[in-house]
């Protein structure tokens, strides 16, 4: 500022409001307090008169973008402000001579409360920025995460396969054996057997073939359970018919009737096939003593017009309400095998692969009146 | 095929070796039976290597019962290099597995297999099944004459 009077009494009347003002002798100065980070500027036309702006120039030039000092251009003229350092951004307040200390002092309270705004946008985008970036990084993390997870579950189904890969091949060998030499022993040595000897011989053997059995239903439930499911348009009616030609013991044990029309569903036709032979085989399986087998099949439309049911009735045994939920589980089974041969896996494959279909499965019964079970699932269009 | 055509047993399972003997008689299957115990007999005994190098005393199959899971050669490995043998690649090769696995199945097949049998629980049944082998493949097929 050219007098150094004038300055000090515009730094005496500013400290009023307890604005903490420094009286700069050239632009030179200005600029090394506005490096140190003073909130605004009050200059006098005289001072850029007198004074080589340049190093201002720079300075303002130099500014981040949040930033935008203000400065305050005391003046006689508007022209006053027209020597400054050209830019677009150039944040002046020109106030006319004679200054009034009461306008002076709210121009220099506005300006310094519009650089602590600037301040505070400052702040906010460096949060703003810093927490983009531990974003980025716990993404990256968590994709790092998900990529080691993703291997660590397909080793684990590579292992399970190669499980029931080693199951299927070298779990069945040592009970074919068990039964085979138990039926050689007999076959060879039966006549110099008592019939006790005999008959646990056969016990052996068919314990053997029961576990076989076992192993079998299991790798059929994993199969069902782990592989890709591709569903297709398939006939109801054909897989059912398929079924029934497949398994002549099914013709021979009960009288089925097929009751069309049969719909056209979304299906596995390996999946629905296994259900349909798994039903099929309970309802001659859980025949009443002296009763010859029934099984009707039909199908209807469910109430959302979207599904098909298909019901598989049977006039056999039939089923307490309090086991509905039992015998759909794996190894669920109401029976002692003494009474009825099977591994209480059968229902459990079948729940199994119509829910792999996207459908559903279930039963109606009471004990004595046979048993409704049904299928249901997305219909073809 | 003639009766006196030989069958080539691929096993290594010496009780499953005994289980088809005794089947085999039961069904009363008179042709002459030979084991290898591994892949790779299996392929030695095609071309006439190692202990296998007499080919009077080891004569070429006319039928071959082929395990899946076998040491030293895979049973699929086997049935790709018959398969690949200008001169061996008629001849019958029926898998006879413990495996119902859908990929073997399928790799099996794709590489050229004449029949697939699942090995039986019971006793009974691995009779009814060499019955049935005797009936189709010895009686009833009728062979390229041109084959080994």
């Amino acid at each position: 500022m050219p007098t150094r009077k004038d300055a000090e009494r515009t730094a005496a009347a500013l400290a009023e409001p307890k604005i903490k003002c420094f009286v700069c002798a050239n632009i030179a100065e200005l600029c090394g307090e506005m490096e140190r980070g003073a909130g605004a500027a009050i200059l006098t036309e005289e001072a850029i008169d007198a004074d080589k702006t340049d190093c201002l120039g720079k300075v303002l030039q130099q500014e981040p973008a949040w930033s935008n000092f203000p400065l305050i251009v005391l003046a006689q003229e508007r022209r006053g402000a027209r020597r400054l350092p050209a830019s677009k951004m150039l944040n002046t307040t020109l106030v006319e001579k004679p200054v009034r200390i009461a306008t002076l002092r709210s121009v220099v309270a506005a300006s310094l409360r519009h650089r602590r705004h600037q301040y505070e946008v400052h702040d906010m985008l460096q949060e703003l920025t810093r927490a983009r970036e531990a974003l980025a990084e716990s993404n990256q993390e968590l994709e790092h995460k998900v990529h080691e997870r993703t291997e660590k579950l397909q080793e684990t189904v590579r292992e399970l396969e190669a499980f029931s890969y080693s199951i299927s091949h070298d779990l069945r060998s040592p009970l074919r054996s068990m039964e085979g030499y138990a039926q050689a022993v007999l076959d060879d040595y039966g006549d110099r057997l008592d019939e006790n000897g005999r008959r646990m011989l056969r016990r052996i053997a068919s314990s053997a073939a029961r576990l076989d059995l076992l192993v079998q239903d299991v790798l059929a439930y994993s199969r069902v359970a782990k592989g890709e499911v591709r569903l297709e348009k398939v006939s109801v009616g054909k897989i059912v018919r398929e079924v029934i030609e497949t398994y002549p013991k099914l013709r021979e044990q009960a009288r089925i009737t097929v009751e069309e029309p049969m719909p056209e569903v979304r299906a596995h036709p390996g999946y629905l096939m296994q259900c349909v032979s798994n039903l099929l085989g309970n309802g001659v399986k859980f025949s009443q003593p002296g009763v010859e087998p029934e099984i009707r099949i039909w199908a209807e439309d469910e109430r959302d017009g979207e599904r098909s049911r298909v019901w598989f009735e049977d006039n056999g045994i039939g089923i307490a309400p309090e086991h509905f939920k039992e015998i759909f589980e794996i190894f669920g089974r109401v029976h002692s095998s003494q009474h009825y041969e099977g591994t209480g896996i059968g229902l459990a494959i079948v729940r199994k692969a119509v829910e792999r279909m996207g459908g559903s499965t279930g039963v109606n019964s009471e004990i004595g009146k046979g048993a409704k079970f049904w299928l249901s699932l997305q219909k073809s269009a | 095929m003639t009766p006196d055509a030989p069958i080539l047993l691929v096993e290594d399972n010496e009780d499953d070796v005994f289980f088809m003997k005794r089947a085999m008689k039961a069904a009363q299957i008179t042709n002459p039976l030979f084991v290898a115990v591994d892949g790779q007999e299996a392929v030695d005994y095609f071309s006439g290597m190692g202990r296998f190098s007499e080919r009077s005393a080891f004569p070429l199959p006319g039928l071959v019962f082929l395990d899946l899971k076998l040491p030293k050669k895979r049973g699929l490995d086997v049935l790709e290099w018959i398969r690949n043998q200008r001169e061996f690649r008629r001849v019958v090769v029926v898998i006879l597995t413990s495996s119902q696995e859908p990929n073997d199945l399928r790799q099996a097949y794709a590489i050229g297999v004449n029949s697939y049998l699942v090995k039986p629980a019971r006793t009974s049944e691995l009779e009814a099944l060499m019955r049935a082998v005797k009936n189709y493949w010895i009686e009833f097929n009728v062979f390229d004459p041109g084959q080994a």
